[in-house]
């Protein structure tokens, strides 16, 4: 829903005071935007906002059929059309990055339309890019700011948990698609190595054929060598799924898209790690449905009885996702505590785990179901 | 072709489902074990956090 406070899409932003400005040698920022007006502004006001403003923003319109063109230029940004284009973001991005060629920038931010990133995420991303040549990339750290209903909030709690453990492991599983800085030479180390040791066609720096192509460019990085980050600065906050019919959707393409990178690559030193989650996610989900069927059917038995020792290990699970939800603040501790609605929530992404198994296994590509944003 | 008696079926059953339990509880106990080390991993870092701060 709009706020009341927010300025019109279409209004003449005010230009605001940054600490300095990134001339367009040293960072480019591509946005691509498939029919994105409404969310549009609140991604370049917040690039407005940097304490180190980036002088060159391109939108890279794909297919839009609104008015994401003409919300985009009164911000100062550059829009680039794609053309025919049929390989959705990865297509966009990589006609994009293809006109940069020309004149390649040091670094590359790549901004989803619906990503609001926090004031230092450029200023931190430069800082770790110029301060160590074996970094590839800085993944941003996804929140799920602003949540409305239990299902949102659920989102919420499961994406400060990631944070957390980013934070806490110091490991970047993903470097993710709704923001993150490339350094512009490892993009094109990866292009220049697609069609022999990594897949896709030569050239492209996104694989066409990925449906994850953030899963799938991290992959590739790792693969060839280049380091990834994502320091706790680089905060943003991105659009959360309002209902389960769409969270279904948003997490059957993730999840069938990490399968579909990882047989693409194949069992390497890389790709080992997540070979080994994967085969803990599928074994966790089907205990998971034995233990719900085996209590289902102590009940109906009239067998089932409480046990402390049991309660005493649901109360270890019980902590731990407070303990890993406490930076989220109060409410996301109550929704923690209330223990149901994340069984529940648990058990929705669980279905849309096995869903993803059987599209992959069917060879089909999940449909994207792009989200018409409701908050600007 | 094999035949399988109600009593053979009855301890099928029952066996599997000794079984299912078994693997239930195991893997229950191992996730809670991986819950514990992830607590205090993350409580050290609070605690680092916290005392580079002051």
């Amino acid at each position: 829903m709009p706020t009341a406070a927010a300025p019109a899409p279409h209004a003449t932003p005010p230009r605001l005071a940054a600490r300095r400005t990134v001339d367009r040698a040293r960072l480019v920022v591509l946005v691509p935007a498939h029919d994105e007006q409404a969310a549009l502004p609140g991604t370049l006001r917040a690039l407005r906002r940097q304490t180190a403003r980036p002088a060159a923003v391109t939108v890279v319109a794909d297919r839009c059929t609104d008015a994401t063109p003409e919300v985009a230029r009164p911000f100062g940004a550059r829009v680039l059309r794609t053309r025919d284009n049929a390989d959705r973001k990865a297509g966009a991005l990589n006609q994009a990055l293809a006109a940069l060629a020309v004149a390649p920038p040091e670094y590359v931010l790549v901004l989803d339309a619906d990503t609001r990133i926090a004031p230092t995420f450029v200023e931190t991303a430069l800082a770790h890019l110029d301060s160590d040549p074996a970094l590839g990339a800085v993944s941003g750290i996804f929140h799920g700011d602003g949540a409305h209903g239990v299902v949102e909030r659920c989102q919420a709690n499961e994406y400060t948990r990631y944070a957390s453990k980013i934070l806490t492991t110091g490991r970047v599983a993903v470097v993710t698609g709704t923001a993150s800085m490339f350094r512009y030479r490892a993009l094109a180390d990866v292009a220049d190595h697609r069609g022999d040791a990594l897949p896709g066609t030569r050239g492209d720096v996104y694989d066409r054929r990925a449906v994850t192509e953030d899963s799938e460019l991290t992959l590739a990085l790792r693969t060839r060598g280049w380091r990834l980050v994502a320091p706790s600065a680089c905060r943003c906050s991105t659009e959360l799924m309002p209902s389960f019919p769409t969270l279904h959707r948003q997490r059957v393409r993730w999840y069938s898209g990490m399968l579909d990178n990882l047989r693409a690559y194949g069992l390497t030193p890389v790709t080992a790690r997540y070979h080994l989650q994967q085969a803990a996610l599928t074994v966790g989900t089907l205990t998971w449905w034995a233990m719900l069927l085996l209590m289902l059917g102590a009940a109906l038995a009239g067998t089932f009885v409480w046990q402390a020792f049991w309660l005493a290990v649901g109360g270890v699970f019980l902590v731990e996702r407070l303990v890993t939800v406490w930076d989220g603040g109060p409410r996301a501790r109550w929704l923690s505590a209330a223990v149901l609605p994340e069984l529940v929530y648990d058990t929705a992404l669980q279905c849309a785990y096995l869903h993803a198994w059987v599209t992959h296994l069917r060879g089909r590509q999940p449909g994207w179901g792009h989200l018409a944003p409701v908050r600007a | 072709m094999y035949q399988i008696t109600g009593q053979g079926a009855g301890v099928l059953a029952t066996t599997g489902l000794a079984l299912a339990t078994g693997w239930v509880a195991a893997w229950t106990l191992a996730v809670a074990g991986v819950a514990v080390w992830s607590v205090a991993r993350v409580l050290r870092r609070r605690v680092a956090a916290r005392a580079a701060t002051h």
